[in-house]
């Protein structure tokens, strides 16, 4: 049996009919209920629905063989995992924006909120740039408009929440797509199982 | 010639007019070095703001480390005996950890110390100073202040292990009351006393009706002359004109290992958390070995620079642009001049992205011609 771990919401949607299309269907995913299990005997199956933060996590684990995670989360927790396929879904950048007009001041660090601490701090220090970060769970929008934080750094998918909020972005500085991640025991003893979908996926993908 | 200040940041503007205060009391300034042997603050962890200090090993094998704080190095050096008194003031940084982004951050700090005798001319001397600090930084400020003899008075009376004390100051702090009253009840305490404990977080306000309220509230010797002690400063600080800004808080305490007396914190109202704390530590004095009592407070100047700078129009009232053919030598002669006019003058080959100028000007054959405003 593959255990394998999507995330809840729209990607997990889209990647569910990726795999149902490869031979990996699971009637049962269909149901309306506060289930988070599904699973297929037939084609020995095992579907878990888990928060897109947390899908690295099980894969590291060894409670799910593979999964779908965005490359951003992978960027933000390195998790130690093989990083088999780029599905090309749920395509965004990670990128830095501040309020219309900013202008930075150099003399001292810059305030930055956002909810990948690792990536941000990351990236400043790659710029010798010294920073004080504000952690942040969601609505880090609101942060330079309140003074908060000079800047953010966070995804952006079309723009249209930085857009309607006043603020403009300033720096992109990582393409971040859907990956296709296995737990590197379970590569090694189903392999035959992973390797098969990774090609299949790859071909489907390719179709699309 | 008048020295600019306009571009000045708000700390660093602090710092020049902080410094002549002091100077004018007759304080001196003190410059310590930036390392420490790091046995003097293993021995004292408590009084850091965090345990986690930069440490590393000199080239005679000593272990060092970069100062977290500085009143420690400043007490340890002091040659203060009773009788006399030493009066410094220090602008230093000082390398701590930041809890948010996990990672040593340096924050520069200015403060004032007085060690040797302090009695009550000393703690009006400091609070006012602190004061006339605050009012340096912000039209918009509050000292906060209490005297902790008052709480510790109170509790010496109460029979307490260590962790119920402990428990209880804390929650005073957070001005738990409805907690507080609980964990009182726990503590087998009386009535009165439960009372008074569950009274303290809500002890706070303007400080003469404060004081009124914090005087019927007491139950012994030290907490009246606690309550006595704030009265007579207040008189003074109103003679001063100072007391329009103050007020009193009781559940304001420190480590009571450390301070005792009077205490205080001051706020500005555009920076998230106290930029400036003090307050009498004798306790921290003996347990270094020195038989005088200390005062004093420090600043965080780090914070200020959350202070929203106010919006410059421009960074230079002229951009000059010159190219291959520009005579060089009679455009820095230009340049010398409108800077001796009082302006600030930058000199590219093209106009810099986000360069805010008021006009534009190109330099050719010797004469400057405006060109667009940017």
């Amino acid at each position: 049996m593959l255990n394998i771990a999507l995330p809840k919401g729209r990607l997990g949607d889209q990647v569910y009919e990726l795999l149902s299309g490869i031979g990996y269907d699971c009637k049962s995913i269909y149901e309306q209920n506060r289930k988070l299990i599904f699973e297929n005997p037939e084609n020995n199956v095992r579907y878990l629905l888990v928060k897109p933060s947390d899908v690295a996590i099980y894969v590291e684990h060894h409670a799910a063989d593979v999964g779908i995670v965005g490359k951003d989360i992978l960027m933000e927790s390195r998790p130690d995992v093989y990083e088999l396929l780029d599905l090309g879904l749920g395509k965004c950048r990670m990128c830095v924006a501040a309020k219309n007009g900013y202008i930075e001041d150099k003399d001292r660090p810059l305030r930055v909120a956002t909810k990948f601490v690792n990536i941000a701090k990351e990236h400043y220090a790659s710029q010798n740039r010294d920073i004080d970060i504000i952690k942040l769970n969601g609505s880090i929008e609101l942060a330079p408009i309140l003074g908060l934080s000079d800047v953010i750094v966070d995804i952006v998918e079309s723009g249209s929440t930085i857009r309607e909020n006043n603020l403009q972005v300033i720096e992109e500085f990582m393409p971040i797509s859907a990956r296709f991640i296995a737990n590197k025991t379970s590569f090694k003893f189903k392999n035959d199982v992973i390797s098969d979908m990774v090609e299949k996926l790859a071909v489907a993908i390719e179709e699309k | 010639m008048k020295v600019k200040t306009d571009f000045l940041r708000p700390e660093e503007l602090a710092t020049l007019k902080l410094r002549s205060i002091y100077e004018q009391y007759g304080y001196k300034k003190y410059r310590m070095g930036r390392f420490e042997e790091y046995s003097l603050y293993a021995k004292n962890q408590s009084f850091l703001a965090s345990e986690n200090v930069i440490t590393f090993t000199d080239l005679d094998g000593k272990l060092l480390a970069l100062k977290p704080d500085v009143t420690l190095s400043i007490i340890k050096n002091s040659k203060a005996v009773r009788g006399m008194r030493e009066k410094l003031y220090y602008i230093e940084s000082v390398y701590r950890e930041s809890k948010e982004s996990h990672t040593y951050k340096e924050i520069s700090q200015m403060g004032l110390e007085v060690m040797g005798d302090v009695d009550r001319y000393t703690i009006v001397e400091v609070l006012a100073l602190a004061e006339r600090s605050l009012a340096q930084l912000s039209d918009n400020y509050l000292l906060e202040v209490s005297n902790m003899d008052f709480v510790t008075g109170l509790m010496a009376g109460m029979d307490l292990t260590e962790d119920q004390e402990q428990e209880i100051l804390d929650l005073i702090r957070s001005k738990n009351s409805f907690e507080l009253k609980a964990a009182a009840q726990r503590a087998g305490l009386d009535d009165r006393e439960c009372d008074v404990l569950a009274a303290l977080p809500g002890l706070y306000g303007k400080f003469s009706d404060t004081l009124k309220r914090a005087r019927k509230l007491v139950l012994n010797e030290a907490m009246a002359k606690a309550v006595e002690e704030l009265e007579e400063i207040y008189k003074i600080m109103k003679a001063l004109g100072l007391s329009k800004k103050l007020q009193l808080d009781f559940s304001l305490l420190n480590d009571i290992d450390y301070y005792n007396g009077i205490i205080f914190q001051g706020y500005l109202e555009q920076l998230p958390r106290n930029v400036l704390a003090g307050g009498q530590y004798d306790g921290m004095v003996k347990k270094l070995g020195k038989h005088v009592d200390g005062i004093g407070f420090a600043i965080y100047l780090s914070e200020m620079s959350r202070i929203p700078l106010p919006d410059q129009e421009f960074d230079v009232e002229a951009l000059v642009l010159y190219d291959d053919e520009t005579d060089y030598g009679q455009l820095i002669l230009q340049v010398h001049a409108m800077t001796k006019q009082g302006m600030r003058v930058r000199v590219e080959r093209q106009i810099p992205k986000q360069l805010r100028c008021k006009s534009v000007y190109r330099f050719e054959n010797g004469t400057l011609t405006e060109v667009t405003t940017c």
